[in-house]
């Protein structure tokens, strides 16, 4: 018993890792292939399809976009999320407990839903879909994140040192300026990160939101529809390798300032 | 910098209790006063409130003969040196330091220099450059100390600052907190539980007890004379004695007590003390003593235990009496079962309320 254990956790590890990672391994793979059909049996590597992408003046544009709009976006839902749980964690407010779960409950509601809504919405008020909808679309989305996120570093601990930069002089403005967003920039990066990746591959939204400049995600969905073809993914590969370095960066600067 | 305090009947309610129930205080400019007491008596919230981070709920503070009382802590001539002490973790300790100097608009040379100057006063010279989380317990508490004294205030508040140290590091901070503050002149506000410290550092100690002061004055005073049971009690060990008043005569009250009739000298008008009053009569370990001169108690050593400085032993009176702590000279050779006579001057003993 006690030595199969190991071997049963190795299995279900391996399992599970499979489970998750094969799909992208593969899909990963058969972006080097150098056929017409991006389906066993493998011959490559080969980085045409690479330079297709590269070569494809839809596809930059729309990466352009995607980069815009996930950072334009992240930095909209960082700070209003931000704002949002400094003013929660330290205000006395009335009502503090249902605000928060407010603020947090988007996290459940589907993109579907926040999607068609926010269309209707803009609709109704005459804004057409561009990528400007689409960033809105994407900080909606992102800023119930960012709160939660911000909300859970923010400890009672950190109430002492602000009042000692308010004892010190510090306006309030100066307090969250010099003090307390620093203090936070671990949580802050980690929530921004995220929000990034979130919004590199987000796609219905920015399907809904969105007319003749598209980002990324909904391009490759036009490029599906002319059939399987090994570029789309080279190009969905480039959008996982980007969503791996962002996250890799965020923790690196993370550990950095922790250390 | 310095300035006097003055706290006029403050008090400050939480939802139905009293935290502090209408204190009343005034402190010379540059004295170094400790607010003394057991945890949840107020001290600490009468700190907040010098420090501005907590509104009384009646009353008022004045500082420098100014009312601060509406004023928030930033606009207060305070600063504060906190328990945890509250460094800001993502700047240097130079930038800690400089951080209030920064505040009131100083340019970057003047403040850096301000810096330097502060953390030599607290003897960490050369160590601008590190993080607060590279530095031990009590550099962190000198570096907290230095940025609250860089923008020269008239009142520095310190809460429990010495808590979190191991006992020698904290009597070291002790000498080295009362040099400090005998060089930048300023008045000092400190809060502590720990009696042995009030007394290493005070010029005033302020007993307070359930929001109220019980005892306020120089620490010999305070010890030696105490106004009340509380303040006898919680500024050292101290036996204390039922009493009965039998009557007075030139100056002298007469008391019979649980171990027999004692005479003491009494200034003042003892005409109201009616005879029959009970009284406890408090005598500190120290006062017992088997060559004073005095009333002769005979007892037998129940516990006898060594403590550098005096052999402390507890005593059963013989016939009878409460039981007694006292200290005999370090030369004193006592083992429980050995018997005893203790005797203590009447003029070192304490008049006190009987509970």
């Amino acid at each position: 018993m006690n030595r199969l254990l190991p071997v049963a956790a190795w299995g279900y590890a391996l399992a599970l890792y499979g489970f998750i990672f094969l799909p992208v391994a593969v899909l990963v793979l058969f972006s080097f292939q150098d056929g017409r059909l991006p389906i066993p049996p493998f011959d490559g590597p080969s980085l045409k399809w690479y330079s297709q992408v590269w070569g494809d003046r839809k596809l930059m544009a729309a990466l352009g976009n995607s980069l815009a709009v996930a950072m334009l976006s992240s930095g909209v839902a960082v700070a209003l999320g931000f704002l949002a749980a400094w003013g929660l964690a330290r205000g006395r407010l009335w009502g503090t407990r249902a605000m928060q779960g407010l603020i947090t409950a988007p996290l459940t509601v589907s993109y579907l839903l926040i999607g068609l809504g926010l269309m209707i919405s803009f609709n109704l008020s005459g804004i057409g879909p561009s990528l400007v909808t689409v960033g809105i679309g994407h900080a909606v989305i992102n800023t119930p994140l960012c709160f939660a996120i911000c909300f859970a570093s923010m400890g009672d601990h950190q109430v002492n040192i602000e009042r000692a930069a308010r004892d010190l002089g510090a306006r309030e403005w100066q307090v969250l300026g010099l003090v307390t967003a620093p203090m936070l920039m671990p949580a802050i990066l980690a929530a921004f990160a995220l929000s990034v990746t979130f919004s590199w591959d987000e796609f219905i939204i920015a399907f809904l939101l969105s007319r003749f400049d598209v980002t990324l995600p909904v391009e490759i969905w036009s490029l599906l529809r002319s059939g399987l073809n090994p570029k789309t993914n080279a190009a969905g590969s480039v959008v996982f390798l980007i969503s791996v370095a962002v996250v890799l960066v965020a923790e690196i600067v993370v550990a950095r300032r922790r250390a | 910098m310095t300035a006097p305090v003055e706290i006029r009947a403050v008090s400050r309610r939480f939802g139905t209790t009293l935290a502090l129930d209408s204190v009343t205080l005034n402190l010379k400019a540059g004295e170094f006063a400790v607010l003394l007491g057991p945890s949840g008596c107020g001290k600490t919230t009468l700190l907040n409130i010098l420090g501005g981070f907590l509104a009384p709920s009646a009353g008022a503070v004045l500082i420098g003969g100014q009312d601060v009382t509406a004023l928030p802590s930033a606009r207060r001539p305070t600063t504060t040196v906190f328990q945890d002490y509250a460094l800001f973790p993502h700047m240097s300790v130079a930038d800690n330091v400089a951080f209030g100097p920064r505040m009131r608009g100083i340019g970057r040379a003047a403040r850096r220099a301000r810096a330097d100057e502060m953390l030599a006063l607290v003897g960490l010279e050369g160590a601008g450059g590190r993080r607060p989380h590279e530095l031990s317990g009590g550099q962190r508490q000198r570096v907290a100390l230095a940025r609250a004294l860089a923008v020269e205030p008239d009142v520095l508040l310190l809460d429990e600052p010495l808590g979190a140290l191991d006992l020698k590091l904290r009597r070291q901070m002790q000498d080295e907190l009362k040099a400090i503050q005998r060089r930048v002149g300023t008045t000092f506000v400190h809060v502590t539980h720990d009696q042995e410290e009030a007394m290493a550092i005070a010029d005033r100690i302020v007993v307070m007890n359930a929001g109220r002061i019980e005892d306020e004055g120089r620490p010999e005073r305070v010890y030696l004379r105490p106004r009340s049971r509380f303040a006898a009690a919680f500024m050292g060990e101290i036996n204390l004695i039922p009493a009965r008043v039998g009557g007075a005569e030139n100056g002298h009250l007469l008391l019979d007590t649980a171990l027999g009739p004692v005479r003491l000298a009494l200034r003042g008008d003892l005409s109201a003390v009616a005879p029959g009053t009970r009284l406890a009569l408090g005598v500190r370990p120290e006062h017992l003593r088997p060559d004073a001169e005095g009333l002769r108690i005979p007892a037998i050593v129940t516990e006898a235990a060594f403590f550098g400085t005096h052999h402390r032993i507890h005593a059963r009176p013989r016939p009878a009496g409460p039981e007694l702590v006292a200290h005999l000279p370090q030369a004193a050779r006592v083992a429980p079962g050995d018997e005893v006579v203790l005797s203590f001057a009447p003029a070192s003993a304490i008049l006190l309320p009987e509970d």
